[in-house]
Formats: C-alpha cells, structure tokens, sequence
C-alpha cells in the first residue's frame, strides 16, 4: 500500500477533468473511489465569493466602477460644489474676495447653478459694492459680469445674496447682469453669457469700497450647489 | 498678459469677437466694465490694446474704442 504523502506530485494545478481513484480498505478485500477535479474544485470553493467583475456581479454608481481602493463621493440633487468665506478686503480696487472652481466636464445642458450667501462689512460708513463674474481663470482680467448685489452705504452692513443660472447647452441664463439686486425673487430681464462646459471656469466673487480703510466689504458663506 | 486687438466696433480676445453695446463703465483708475455682445466684460490696465499697455483706464479705453 502507498501513502497519498508517498505518491508523485501532478506537477501542474487541478483540472476539472482530473481524475482521482482511490482504494479503500474493506471487510472483503477493496474497494476502488474515484472523484473529479472539477468536485474538488467545487467543494473547496463553496462559500467563497466569486471574483468580482465590475457591472456582472457587482453593481456600478453612476456608470462608475466600485472595484480598487480609494473613495467614491456621492452626492446627491443638488451637489454642493464648495462652501466658502471670503475675504474682508480694504480698499478701492475692486478685488476678489473669494472664488469657486466649476471643473470642466461639472456642467451639462439643463443644470442649474444656484448661489447663496452674504455680504457684510464691519466698519465704514460710505459705499461698497459686491460683484460676481466668471472666467477660465481665477482672475478678473477678461472676466464677464454675472450679477451684482445691491450697493452697501452708510449704516448697511449685512446682505442676503442670492441667484439661480440656468444652463442651458450653450448660455448661462441668469438674472439681468447689469441690474443690483441682493436675490432673484423679481423678475428681470435674462442675461445669456456663453460657456465652454469642457473648459474650467472659475465663479469670481469681487468686492470694492469707495473709500479706503475701514470700510471692508467681504462675501460670507458663500455657498455653489449644481440642480440637475 | 492678455492682448486685445480692435476690430471695428469692437475687439478680439483670447479668439473671440467682442461688438461694443455701449460705453465702458470706468469701476477706478484700472479697471472698466465694457458692455459688448457676450456681456460685461471687466477690462484693466493688466491687459494691453494692440499690444500696447496703458497705466490708466481711461488712456486703455481711448485705445480700445478708438
């Protein structure tokens, strides 16, 4: 008799359609099993999870493959692009306060920006004036005007803000340009200013005082979602 | 530094015509909003006209209205 610790290795992996016999001892001499490869192979994989292939026996999120390391962030409608505060600047340049990259490839026909935030300045008592424009570079320089919130003079010191620029493919469609106004609640007439969705642009949030110090006008909570 | 060239009525920049929809607004001695075709666009002494650069806003939009 031959010890199974005694027999010569195959020397290549288990096939389904090996074959292994055994002999086994009986009351009346021998008795011959045999079992395949493809019954080993099976036995020793039960309860196992099968190799994952993406879209066959795990789902994807948005066309999105779940397979590899690292995070997937989900959002959901709207997607918040960033939540920012912005600068309280002194002086009478206009000057940027605080900005919000839109990545290329982030808007698609029928998306809707939608911006909420503040204006506030703690000290000062003649005008300041907040403005917001976009660009392909974080830079004023070239850039076009969206909007601008109403002015701020003598005591007023705080300011609700807020719009909706709809996309349409092509245009962004927003409240008059040339028009202050702290909210699009009334209507207006409709600013169209065209937009490369394929290419970065930048929402560029400006402010400029009339005078100098102390007046120090300053976008807060500055907050861009997406509306599909 | 971005370079605006004048076309009648207006301007190109970065490859894009530009039509005049108006006077400039001067903002201070660097800056203006200019009204075209495409919307307000803030120009400044930071870019030139035909290549040639202004320290005034008022000598650039002579310039660029010229």
């Amino acid at each position: 008799m031959i010890k199974i610790s005694e027999l010569t290795p195959k020397g290549t992996n288990l096939q389904n359609s090996d074959l292994l016999e055994v002999s086994v001892t009986t009351a009346d001499g021998y008795e011959s099993k045999s079992i395949t490869g493809a019954e080993i192979i099976n036995a020793a994989q039960s309860g196992l999870q099968p190799t994952l292939v993406s879209g066959t026996n795990i789902k994807t999120i948005n066309s999105t493959s779940l397979l590899g390391s690292g995070n997937i962030n989900v959002q959901g409608n709207p997607r918040t692009l960033e939540s920012v505060n912005g600068s309280n600047l002194t002086g009478t340049t206009n000057q940027i306060s605080a900005s919000v990259l839109i990545p290329s490839g982030t808007l698609v026909a029928n998306n809707t920006i939608y911006i909420k935030g503040f204006l506030n300045k703690t000290a000062g008592v003649t005008s300041s004036q907040g403005r917001f424009y976009i660009n392909t570079s974080n830079s004023l320089s070239g850039a076009t005007l969206l909007g601008a919130p109403s002015a701020m003079s003598t005591s007023v010191y705080f300011q609700r803000f807020e719009r909706n620029i709809f996309f349409d493919g092509t245009n962004l469609n927003g409240f008059l340009a040339g028009t202050s106004a702290s909210n699009d609640y009334t209507s207006s007439g409709i600013t169209l200013t065209s937009l490369n969705p394929a290419v970065n642009h930048y929402l560029i949030f400006a402010v400029q005082n009339s005078t100098t110090t102390p007046d120090n006008l300053g976008w807060k909570r500055l907050t861009v979602q997406i509306y599909d | 530094m971005i370079n605006l060239t004048t076309i009648k009525d207006g301007f190109v920049m970065n490859e894009l015509e530009y039509i005049f929809e108006g006077e400039a607004e001067v903002l201070d001695e660097t800056q203006a909003h200019v009204p075209t075709d495409k919307g307000i666009i803030l120009c400044d002494t930071s870019m030139s006209v035909n290549e040639n650069t202004y320290t005034n806003i008022n000598d650039f939009l002579n310039a660029l209205y010229a």
